[in-house]
């Protein structure tokens, strides 16, 4: 049972090979922190388990003594705690903490627990977490420790256990719980070409120094591009607690990935090897000094292999998405706008930012034809200093104008995943005018071919253009003019052979003659009587009339109208069909016409006039009837 | 007849001074343009002739020197496109077939040629390259004489067979001759040309961006055109290989 000096001796010392292994610097004692602490998580049935609550930031008056934390598996051996405080200055700053310590027996073999503890201090209240413990059967511990070491070093206990070294010389004398690598990656799951940190991070135990650690194995990530990080060459040691035990850690190496296929993708454990100082005793200083034996060996440690799930990027990519993954900035510049035909002109494009910066590619520059463009200068700049690869990645195009002009660069795209915001950006640069002055030489053919063409170079341009043509003019097929000149022979040709056939006809059939002939007679004849009646001549008036009417039935029915009397006319017009009020009126006319020539009175000038217009409608009744019953005779 | 060939001898000596005018104006732009170029400023060449083709006229000088142009501004797709438009004025002009023979063999076109069949060929150079309005009217003049010789015989009746060879003869060249000219000026039409005018463009078996891709074509690639739909045109490559690509990456020839 340690006494309350034996104790304090363990802290101080415990402090000083603190101070003289790592040089590091206690926090601050201005917040509290409670601590849970046992000396070891593997005991045999016979051995004691020390739990001590440790409180760092409160004096011992803050603390009230807390209860001793229920167990599973466990009975305590005393009801009033070891107690402990300690008070260092550090850097001018003074750090106290206060400790208290109980024992505790197993009761049987397996996993038991010791629950987590309630410390009041300051009149605020911590819990600490239950702590796990295996209890293996007292004999496989026999070798490895005395059934009732404690967790603050023995400074006798080194002789005790001398007798137990040769023994165990072939062994390690460290567990794989005392000093072990983990690593810790940023994500499980990542885009692909998203940026993920892997940390891998050396756990040993406060009795055990590393040195000369050195990877054994390679290291590889298949299926991964890769930037390394940087990490402090002299570590500084970080304590921590890890279910109980105090440990300090250390960066091994920190890594950047990034996936640049899908799917489930494994990188490799890292594995070193390292020499550790392991006292027998642990935490007995004078163990390093006293030690005949050399007291560093050399073990060997390994990660486990980490798994990244990688999954595809998604859809909806913009046009200039180039595969850039992260959380970028772009800033564009030209060198001048203004320049001569024949002089450079530096674009050049920063982008900077988190991410797959050494695969990103050139955005697309959309210079105009008269510029002559080369593929663009990349200058890569990585950070590695941090906990992600950040940087800037500078493209420089080149452009050498061929041509004057005033000339505008439409805007540079650059687009990439944001994977934290989960969708596309397209950053866009201002478009870029620039002005072009003076004036190009034209390349000399330095031969020329037979023909007197440049050789490997075209030839000059025509100084003059035969025939202009106009450019709307209407093709061939589609002008009016091209069917109008096509089918006018046509309609030529047609006409020919339609006023043939009239003529032949007009000559060969009488009664078409005399039917095409009826109407220009008729109108001569009733023009003639109209002269006549204006010359007042009744009597010739009178036989103009009668011949216009009777020379037309005669045309109209191809009869020799001359020879008939008007009881033979009116027969023959019956027999056509004419109406008989036709007929009668007709024969009205005829009798006025012989009455006005042989009378011995002259009719009068109104009489006359009534003839004309008698004679006139007689006619259209007549043309009226005979035409109708051509038409009828034509259908039949 | 008589008045209707009267008033379009009015009307041509109407529109003769205004055309007389427009062609003065592009000869003045084309000579512009030409100046430009003499002192290395392609794009203001570029300009002067584009202004002689918006006043209404062109030809295959003009256009050849647009292909010159643009060769010089390292346009490829545009030169050669220009060229060709030139070879549908000039197709025999030694210079041009220079021309176009140095800017094809910048251009990336690994395609080989399908042979063209003699006829063909014999169609292209000797029908569509001296142009339709000339078969036209000549073949108008031998439909016009085995009109009026129709028209003889049905006046007079004349069946002697001087007469009647004659009509034979006269009818068909009439009829070959203005066939063929309406042929020449439909094959314009129907030969529809473009050229790649981009960098690069993905020939796809259908018109869709997501459609599977045949193979990438390059600037200055010539390319028959088959037909389109929206955005998208179906073409021909010279080794008979057919596709969809999107029509804004082409023009037309």
């Amino acid at each position: 049972m340690p006494t309350r000096s034996h104790i304090g001796l363990a802290f101080g010392l415990a402090t000083l090979l603190l101070f003289v292994d790592f040089g590091t610097k206690s926090a601050i004692a201005q917040a509290i922190s409670v601590q849970a602490l046992v000396n070891e998580t593997t005991v045999g049935t016979e051995e004691a388990v020390s739990y001590t609550l440790e409180i760092k930031g409160a004096s011992f008056s803050d603390v009230e003594t807390p209860e001793p934390p229920e167990t599973e598996g466990l009975v305590l051996l005393q009801a009033l705690p070891s107690t402990q405080r300690n008070i260092s200055f550090v850097n001018g700053v003074m750090e106290q903490s206060v400790a208290f310590q109980w024992s505790y027996r197993p009761v049987r073999e397996g996993t038991v627990r010791i629950l987590g503890a309630t410390v009041t201090a300051k009149s605020k209240t911590y819990q600490t977490n239950a702590i796990r413990i295996k209890v293996v059967p007292q004999a496989q511990r026999s070798q490895r420790r005395s059934p009732t070491r404690s967790l603050f070093p023995d400074p006798f206990a080194r002789s005790r256990d001398r007798s137990d070294d040769d023994e165990v010389q072939t062994q390690s004398s460290v567990s794989d719980r005392d000093i072990f690598i983990r690593a810790i990656p940023s994500a499980r799951t990542a885009y692909q070409n998203e940026q993920v940190m892997i940390e891998y991070l050396l756990f040993f135990r406060n009795f055990i120094q590393p040195r000369h650690s050195r990877l054994a194995d390679s290291w590889d990530a298949e299926g991964f591009w890769r930037e390394e990080l940087d990490v402090e060459a002299r570590p500084m040691p970080r304590s921590t607690v890890e279910n109980g035990l105090r440990y300090n850690s250390i960066v091994l190496k920190r890594v950047a990935v990034f996936p640049t296929r899908i799917g489930t993708l494994n990188i490799d454990p890292l594995r070193i090897e390292t020499e550790v100082f392991a006292p027998r005793s642990p935490g007995d200083p004078l163990n390093r000094f006293f030690s005949l034996r050399n007291p560093y060996e050399t073990i060997e440690r390994a990660s486990r292999p980490v798994t990244i799930e990688a999954r595809a990027l998604p859809d909806g990519a913009p046009e200039s998405f180039q595969g850039a993954v992260g959380q970028f900035e772009m800033k564009a510049q030209i060198s001048r706008t203004e320049v001569d035909v024949g002089e450079p002109v530096q674009v050049t494009l920063r982008i900077s930012g988190t991410g797959n910066l050494a695969m990103l590619q050139a955005p697309l520059l959309n210079a105009p034809g008269i510029f002559e463009a080369y593929e663009p200068e990349v200058n890569t700049v990585i950070e590695s200093g941090g906990r992600r690869v950040r940087g800037t990645k500078t493209f420089t195009y080149l452009l050498v104008p061929r041509s004057n002009g005033t000339f505008e660069v439409p805007p540079i795209e650059f687009a990439y995943f944001d994977p934290a915001g989960g969708r596309y950006r397209t950053l866009r640069a201002d478009p870029m005018t620039i002005s072009v002055t003076g004036t190009a030489t034209t390349p000399l053919a330095t031969s020329a071919t037979a023909a007197g063409l440049p050789v490997d170079d075209i030839a000059r341009p025509l100084t003059t253009q035969a025939d202009w043509r106009r450019l709307d003019r209407t093709p061939l097929y589609g002008s009016l003019w091209t069917y109008v000149a096509l089918l006018f022979p046509l309609l030529l040709i047609g006409l020919t052979y339609a006023f043939r056939r009239h003529a032949t006809r007009l000559a060969t059939d009488p009664a078409f003659m005399r039917n095409r002939r009826a109407h220009p007679l008729v109108r001569k004849h009733l023009k003639h009587a109209t002269t006549l009646l204006q010359q007042d001549h009744p009597r010739a008036f009178y036989e103009e009339l009668e011949r216009a009417v009777l020379g037309f039935i005669g045309n109209r029915l191809n009869i020799a109208e001359l020879g008939l009397t008007h009881a033979q006319l009116d027969d023959r017009l019956a027999d056509t069909g004419l109406w008989p009020a036709t007929r009668e009126e007709l024969q009205r006319l005829l009798e006025t016409c012989d009455a006005a020539r042989f009378a011995p009175n002259r009719p009068s000038h109104t009489q006359m006039e009534a003839s004309l217009d008698q004679a006139r409608g007689l006619i259209v009744t007549l043309d009226a009837a005979f035409s109708q019953q051509a038409e009828e005779a034509a259908s039949a | 007849m008589l008045n209707g060939a009267c008033l379009l001898l009015f009307v041509t000596a109407l529109l003769a001074p205004k055309a007389r005018a427009q062609v003065s104006e592009a000869a003045r732009h084309f000579d512009q343009g030409n100046q430009h170029y003499e002192q290395g400023a392609y794009q203001n060449a570029l300009v002067a002739y584009e202004q002689a083709l918006a006043s209404g006229y062109t030809g295959g000088a003009l256009y050849y020197n647009m292909g010159n142009a643009y060769y010089r501004l390292d346009e490829l797709g545009q030169a050669i496109r220009h060229y060709e438009k030139a070879r549908r004025f000039i197709p025999d002009d030694p210079q041009l077939l220079h021309n176009l023979e140095i800017a094809r063999s910048r251009i990336n076109a690994p395609f080989s040629m399908l042979p063209t069949p003699i006829w063909v060929r014999w169609w292209k150079r000797y029908v569509v390259g001296t142009g339709a309005l000339g078969f036209f009217i000549v073949g108008l003049v031998f439909y016009g004489i085995a009109a009026v010789l129709i028209g003889r015989r049905i006046w007079t009746g004349t069946r002697n067979p001087w007469h009647r060879r004659a009509l034979s003869a006269s009818l068909i060249l009439g009829v070959l001759l203005l066939g063929t000219a309406l042929g020449a000026s439909l094959d314009r039409r129907l030969d529809r040309q473009a050229v790649v005018i981009v960098d690069q463009v993905t020939l796809r078996n259908a018109p869709q961006n997501d459609a599977p891709p045949e193979l990438d074509l390059h600037e200055g690639v010539l390319l028959d055109v088959l037909g389109q739909q929206n955005d998208w045109i179906e073409v021909r490559l010279p080794n008979g290989v057919t596709g969809w690509i999107e029509a804004d990456t082409a023009a037309d020839v």
